[in-house]
Parts: structure tokens; C-alpha cells; sequence
């Protein structure tokens, strides 16, 4: 019986929601507060089980949006599709009003462009600004034309905002051994993006979790296990900071002023990748004031 | 004296020509010069190709608007039932289309040439594989039939979308078995197709 009351507490601890000490963030309330799931729509057990992670991680950082980093759906766009990949599993993050903003990737219909849950204004690019001096730029890298390119730097060079934040499916930087970095994408990309000043940049694709050096004073990561996993797909090259390939996973992650926090934590709720970033033109200017010029 | 005018004519539109279609010549981008087309389509044949495009986009916008377009706040049914009935509206207008009919000849071949010159670059390799990683294969294809839901869409990269003409959103290039196809968007349907480019 004593066994029995013991176990069932150790059940209530497990499932119970996140605690404070679990968080590696600050979780300040006048922070922005978002989440990142990628290479998602799958509809198996794992996805659901990071969704019951990131719903019980809500419970002590309440994220207002979650960014959708592509193949959102996998294998058809039926109504049963988007509700068994996507609306049952994040339920209760939608009924809390949650916002997810996603990006198209490869497995995905541009018709998810009129989908209300994805928050895309019917358009396969597009920009928002949860907050002052935060901007997200949402791209499809599965069709870089012209039009995208100069819209992106249209926008870009319009917007004001210290935090300039550019999400989609490819990696420009990746040391995946199935896939790798999108070369091409980054000969188009990167120059408007060290031109423009963006400072973060977020992508799937990859099976896996990995956070690159940065490159060029722009920070790097790929997160496309929140329902596929690829194992051990992570080669090594001197781009990795950190990586992740043995689990699913997403990200928490918080902005406040010039800082921003990540918690990368697995489909068990283990944090496996955790640390503090001070925006890039920031840092340089607070380096450059100091007369540390390195 | 006719005869002077007409060559006098003839070479006047002959140095025009790059002048007239000067929006399908790709304006470099301006923080990204790797992005320039190295080979231009005949003009010609892309006189004839977005003749052909704008008539179906046309067709397109006409069907679309009677249906009843989608909003940006649609619902999964709302969406697929669209998805539907568009194509399905289409494929009735378009009884009869055959693969040719946008691509004619004169566009395939331009089309054929510039994407092999592109893969046949120095960096034409990486290119030529990122397409074959990502493009699906041993797909059924014909005119106006939908696009198989179950398969990706392959990613295009931007050297070869550089060298295309530019399509209005309703269309999209994508690479499907060794074919080039022209997509619906929207609906979802193979408007023609290249075969053999890759």
C-alpha cells in the first residue's frame, strides 16, 4: 500500500507542471515569450508527447506564440489531417489563445496560407511585431524568387525594430549529414541579412536540435524535431555549439530588451541546451564603447 | 523604299527587344549579386509563355472569384473544399489541355537550355543535387490532373527561379520526376509540364 501512495506521488511530480526551478529562462512578465516547434505535423506519439511538454512548460513560462518552423503536415492537408498533426495536439495552447505563426516547408500546400490557425495572412511571406522592437519575418525557402527576395529586403530595410528575427524551413547553416546548409539560400539570403541587421535566425528541416556558432554576428539555430528525429545525424563540424539528435525537443525562448534567453528541452523534459544571447549590434556597440575592439 | 523601311523596322524591335521585356531580365538584387541570371530566355519565347500564363491566370481568377475566394482566417474544410471545387472548375474549362499548350515547343526549349546551362555551372552540381534530394519521383504526371497530396514539393532553388520568368502567385515552377511542371497554388493541378529537363 505505502509502495502504491509512493508511486502514485512520483507519477504526480512527473506529470505535474513545469516548476520554477525547471526554467533557465528569467521569465520576466513585460518579456516577449514564444516557443519554436519544427518539422511537426506528423500526427504520431512523439508530437504529442513535446506538445504535453510544451503545455506543461506553459504552465510556469506562458509563452504567447509558438513559431512553426515548416512540414507542419505531413502526407495530405485533409480537414482530419490539420486536426488529428496539428489543432488536437496543441489544443490547449489554442484554446488559450496561443498564437502559432508558421512557415512553409517542404511537405507543406501554400494553401496553408488561408489556414486562421497559422496566423500567415494568406501569404506565404510575411512580417509581424508582437511587441516594440521585435520584428518577425516569416519566408518560404522551398521558392527563394525574386519577389520574396526583394520583398524581404523592402522589408527589412523599412523596419526599425532592434530585434530583427527571420524564420524558415532551410538551413543556411546546418552540419546535418542528410541535409546540410542550403548554400544557394545563404548566397541570397545572408548578404540582406548582414546588410540589414538582422540578428536571429530560426529554421527546421534538420531532424534534429542544433544551436551553430554565430556567423557573422548573426545567431543560428535549427530546430526540426518537435515530431520527426533523425539520430545521430549531426556531422561534426566546427558550426556546432551545441547539438541535439537523440530525442525530439522544442524551444522556449524569451526576449527582453537586448537579451534573449533559450531553454531547448526534450520530449522526456530535459533541458539539453540552455543559455543567454546579447543582441548582436548591442554587443558590438557595448564592445566598441568599452574600447574593446576585438 | 518599303523594303528599307521594313529592315529599318526590323532592326529598330531587334534592339528594342531587351529593352521591352527588361523586367524578365533579373534586376540584381542589391545586397545579393550572386543572384543574376547568367543566360537569358529568348524573348520571344517569353512573349509567348506569359501570353499563355496571363490567359490562364485569367481563367484562374474568373473561377476562383465565382466560387468564392479564400480568406486568411479559412477553416481546414473551407480550404480543402475550395481546393477542390477550384480544380475541379478548372479541369472542366480546360477540357481538352494537353501538355504543350503553355510550354509550346519554343518554350521548352529555351527553358530546357537555360536550366542545363545553370547545372552545367561550376556550382551546377550542388544545385543539380539539392533538386534531386528534394524532388519527388515516380509521380504520375499528366495535365490537370492534382498534384498527389501525400508527396513534398520540391524545393527550387533560386539560381535556377532567377532564370525563369517571374509567375504570378496563382503559379509556381516545381520539379517533379526529371519534369519541369507549372502548379496551381491554389488548386493544386498540373497546368502543363517539361519533361526530360533534369
Amino acid at each position: 500500500m505505502r509502495r502504491c501512495v509512493l508511486y502514485l506521488l512520483s507519477l504526480l511530480l512527473l506529470v505535474g507542471p513545469a516548476t520554477a526551478q525547471e526554467l533557465k529562462v528569467p521569465n520576466r512578465s513585460d518579456s516577449l515569450r514564444f516557443a519554436i516547434i519544427g518539422d511537426s505535423g506528423t500526427g504520431d506519439r512523439p508530437q504529442y508527447q513535446v506538445a504535453e511538454q510544451l503545455i506543461r512548460h506553459r504552465q510556469a513560462f506562458p509563452f504567447e506564440m509558438v513559431l512553426m518552423m515548416g512540414d507542419n503536415l505531413y502526407g495530405g492537408e485533409s480537414a482530419r489531417a490539420y486536426e488529428s498533426k496539428f489543432a488536437r495536439p496543441y489544443k490547449p495552447l489554442l484554446d488559450a489563445g496561443v498564437k502559432f505563426y508558421a512557415a512553409l516547408g517542404n511537405h507543406d500546400d501554400p494553401n496553408q496560407r488561408f489556414y486562421k490557425n497559422f496566423n500567415m495572412n494568406g501569404e506565404r511571406l510575411y512580417t509581424f511585431k508582437p511587441k516594440p522592437d521585435i520584428r518577425f519575418f516569416a519566408l518560404d525557402s522551398n521558392y527563394m524568387d525574386r519577389d520574396q527576395l526583394a520583398w524581404l529586403e523592402k522589408e527589412l530595410q523599412k523596419s526599425q525594430s532592434d530585434w530583427k528575427i527571420v524564420f524558415f524551413h532551410h538551413p543556411i547553416y546546418s552540419s546535418g549529414k542528410r541535409h546540410g546548409a542550403d548554400v544557394e539560400l545563404r548566397e541570397s539570403l545572408e548578404p540582406l541579412f548582414v546588410k540589414y541587421g538582422v540578428s536571429l535566425v530560426l529554421a527546421g528541416h534538420e531532424h534534429f536540435y542544433e544551436r551553430l556558432k554565430p556567423q557573422k554576428g548573426i545567431y543560428y539555430f535549427i530546430s526540426g524535431g518537435a515530431a520527426k528525429l533523425r539520430r545521430s545525424n549531426i556531422g561534426r563540424t566546427d558550426l556546432t555549439a551545441k547539438g541535439f539528435d537523440e530525442d525530439n525537443h522544442f524551444m522556449l525562448v524569451e526576449i527582453n530588451k537586448d537579451q534573449m534567453y533559450f531553454q531547448t528541452i526534450s520530449r522526456a523534459g530535459t533541458t539539453v541546451d540552455w543559455g543567454a544571447m546579447t543582441r548582436p549590434a548591442a554587443a558590438q556597440k557595448a564592445m566598441t564603447a568599452t574600447g574593446n575592439g576585438k | 523604299m518599303l523594303r528599307t523601311v521594313l529592315i529599318r523596322f526590323a532592326l529598330i524591335t531587334a534592339l528594342l527587344a531587351p529593352v521591352v521585356y527588361a523586367e524578365d531580365v533579373v534586376k540584381p538584387n542589391s545586397a545579393s549579386p550572386a543572384l543574376r541570371a547568367r543566360v537569358i530566355i529568348d524573348p520571344r519565347a517569353v512573349e509567348q509563355f506569359k501570353d499563355r500564363v496571363d490567359r490562364y491566370v485569367d481563367l484562374h481568377k474568373q473561377l476562383h472569384t465565382k466560387i468564392g475566394k479564400l480568406r486568411d482566417d479559412s477553416t481546414p474544410e473551407q480550404i480543402a473544399d475550395r481546393k477542390r471545387k477550384l480544380a475541379e472548375a478548372l479541369r472542366a474549362a480546360r477540357h481538352g489541355a494537353r501538355q504543350g499548350d503553355i510550354f509550346t515547343a519554343a518554350v521548352r526549349e529555351e527553358f530546357v537550355r537555360v536550366i542545363r546551362f545553370e547545372l552545367d555551372t561550376p556550382g551546377g552540381a550542388s544545385i543539380r543535387r539539392a533538386i534531386v534530394e528534394e524532388k519527388p519521383s515516380k509521380v504520375p504526371l499528366a495535365v490537370n490532373a492534382s498534384y498527389p497530396e501525400d508527396k513534398p514539393l520540391s524545393t527550387m532553388p533560386p539560381m535556377v527561379l532567377v532564370h525563369l520568368p517571374q509567375l504570378p502567385e496563382q503559379l509556381e515552377y516545381r520539379f517533379v520526376n526529371r519534369s519541369l511542371v507549372l502548379r496551381d497554388t491554389v488548386a493544386g493541378i498540373v497546368i502543363d509540364f517539361v519533361p526530360g529537363v533534369l
